[in-house]
Parts: structure tokens; C-alpha cells; sequence
């Protein structure tokens, strides 16, 4: 008859040797991850690009006196955006002097404490000086990204 | 030591010799290809044509260098290159594969982009498309 006694614990030690492979390339692939990995930030450059498309759109022929229900409509087709992509992942608010015109996904709420929290969008807030029919007004442009590669 | 006993020790070392084995050969393809700057590098190329695409007007045509995401495509074994560079017009993304993984950003211009192609040597690798309304 053959003799077992002990043989068990020279097969148990195939586990202690994982767990440590397991942590030492857990340490590794952490490590360059870390080194390696971290993402190009690229939301503010985002949020001004974004600002800049809807300047230039609101500058250009915008029919600033169409009804408040059809605005959001006639803002994405007349400047040429994505209202997918931009539900999904920017945040819009246009005040014209002290009245809100659009302002998507409560834009003002959320851009205060993006400085402070870095997972929060990054915001850009712009003003400018329009004339509507023959009046000087104040055009206050602001937006958000929070878009994170995928 | 009985002739048994000596073979049962040498399989177990054998065992370990593998795992062991393995577990470098794991870590060192997942260091180089973390080295070679792929994911870094595809999350740089796919946002700055992302960028591009937002400012560009209809039926504009635009060029981009690629010489060294193609570089990198290469040693990641990676040699068609007209699939390195990809755009999904019905989500508005554009992706980039030059490593295993790939990356994705959306460009929120409302636009296509038609005509699509890798040219290759002129004298870098660049790669070209036209951007049209929706």
C-alpha cells in the first residue's frame, strides 16, 4: 500500500505561490497603468470648441425672437449639433442679459463645482456683446463637457 | 529516494517552472504594450480628429499626419491600416485601434464623414476624409 501522509501539503502550496503571483501582477499592471494609462483630459478643450461653434452661430443670422418651445429645435438644426451627443455628454446654457434662453441639464447648477470636484464637467463661460433689432445686449454663453473617452 | 519519489518532486517544481513561465510571459506583452504608448496615443489621435471634425465646415476635406499612430500600429502587429482609424456616422464617433484595444470619441458637429482613406508615404503616412452636412 502505498504512503500519502503529507503529500497533501506540497500540492496546497500551489495556492499561497498564485496569491503571491496574483499580487505581484496586480502591483505591476497597476503601476503602469498608473504610469502609462492616465487620460489626455480633454473636456475643456471640448467646452471652449463647443462655445466658440455657438457663438459663432448665434452671431450669424440667429432668429433670437422664435417661441421658447421651439428654440431648443431651431438652436440644434441652425448651428449644426448633435442633439444626441450633446444630451449625452455636454451641458449648454445661453442667458441673453439676465434671461435664460436655453440652459440644458441646469448648465449653471452644475459648472460651480466643477473646479472642485474633478469627475464634474468641465465648464467654460464666455460674454459677449450682440445687438438685437438696434439693441446692445449682453450674450452670456456657457458650456460643459463631460465627455471621458470610451 | 525511491526512482517514484524523484519523479513526483521534479513534476511538482515542473508545475511552478510553467505558472511561473506564464506569469512572465503575461507581464511582460502586457508591459510593451503599455510601453509602445498605444493607449496613450489612440486616446491622442481619436480626440484631436474629434477636434478637427467639431470645427470643420461641410465639405471640407482634412489631412491628418499619422505617422506615428501607423508606427505603433505596426508593432503591435497591426498592418492594415486603412482599419486603424474607423468612423461610426450613425453615433458621430470616431475610433481608433492601434494596439488589443481600441478608443472611441464623439464629435458633436452634425456631420458624415465620406471618403476615407489611409494614404502611405507621401512622404509620412496621413490619413484623409471629407466631411459632409447630414
Amino acid at each position: 500500500m502505498m504512503n500519502k501522509k503529507g503529500n497533501a501539503g506540497e500540492k496546497i502550496m500551489i495556492i499561497p505561490f498564485m496569491i503571491i503571483l496574483c499580487i505581484i501582477g496586480t502591483g505591476i499592471v497597476i503601476g503602469s497603468w498608473a504610469f502609462f494609462g492616465k487620460e489626455y483630459d480633454f473636456r475643456s478643450a471640448d467646452a471652449n470648441l463647443l462655445n466658440y461653434k455657438i457663438k459663432n452661430c448665434l452671431t450669424k443670422n440667429f432668429d433670437f425672437s422664435i417661441e421658447k418651445t421651439n428654440f431648443e429645435k431651431y438652436f440644434f438644426q441652425k448651428c449644426n449639433l448633435n442633439e444626441t451627443i450633446i444630451k449625452d455628454y455636454y451641458l449648454i446654457g445661453i442667458y441673453l442679459d439676465s434671461a435664460v434662453l436655453y440652459d440644458y441639464d441646469a448648465a449653471h447648477n452644475l459648472c460651480p463645482f466643477s473646479e472642485k470636484n474633478p469627475t464634474y464637467p468641465k465648464c467654460v463661460e464666455k460674454e459677449f456683446k450682440i445687438k438685437i433689432e438696434d439693441k446692445e445686449v449682453k450674450l452670456r454663453i456657457l458650456t460643459g463637457s463631460s465627455q471621458i473617452r470610451r | 529516494m525511491s526512482e517514484e519519489n524523484t519523479t513526483n518532486l521534479l513534476y511538482g517544481y515542473v508545475i511552478y517552472l510553467i505558472l511561473l513561465l506564464m506569469f512572465t510571459g503575461m507581464m511582460f506583452y502586457f508591459i510593451r504594450s503599455e510601453m509602445n504608448g498605444a493607449s496613450v496615443w489612440s486616446d491622442y489621435y481619436a480626440k484631436e480628429i474629434a477636434r478637427q471634425i467639431n470645427l470643420a465646415e461641410p465639405n471640407q476635406k482634412i489631412t491628418i499626419n499619422i505617422q506615428k499612430a501607423t508606427e505603433i500600429a505596426k508593432n503591435n502587429r497591426i498592418t492594415d491600416f486603412n482599419s486603424t482609424f474607423y468612423f461610426i456616422n450613425d453615433e458621430n464617433k470616431i475610433c481608433v485601434k492601434i494596439s488589443d484595444g481600441k478608443t472611441c470619441y464623439f464629435y458633436f458637429n452634425n456631420v458624415n464623414i465620406e471618403d476615407k482613406e489611409v494614404e502611405l508615404g507621401v512622404p509620412e503616412n496621413i490619413l484623409v476624409f471629407k466631411v459632409v452636412k447630414k
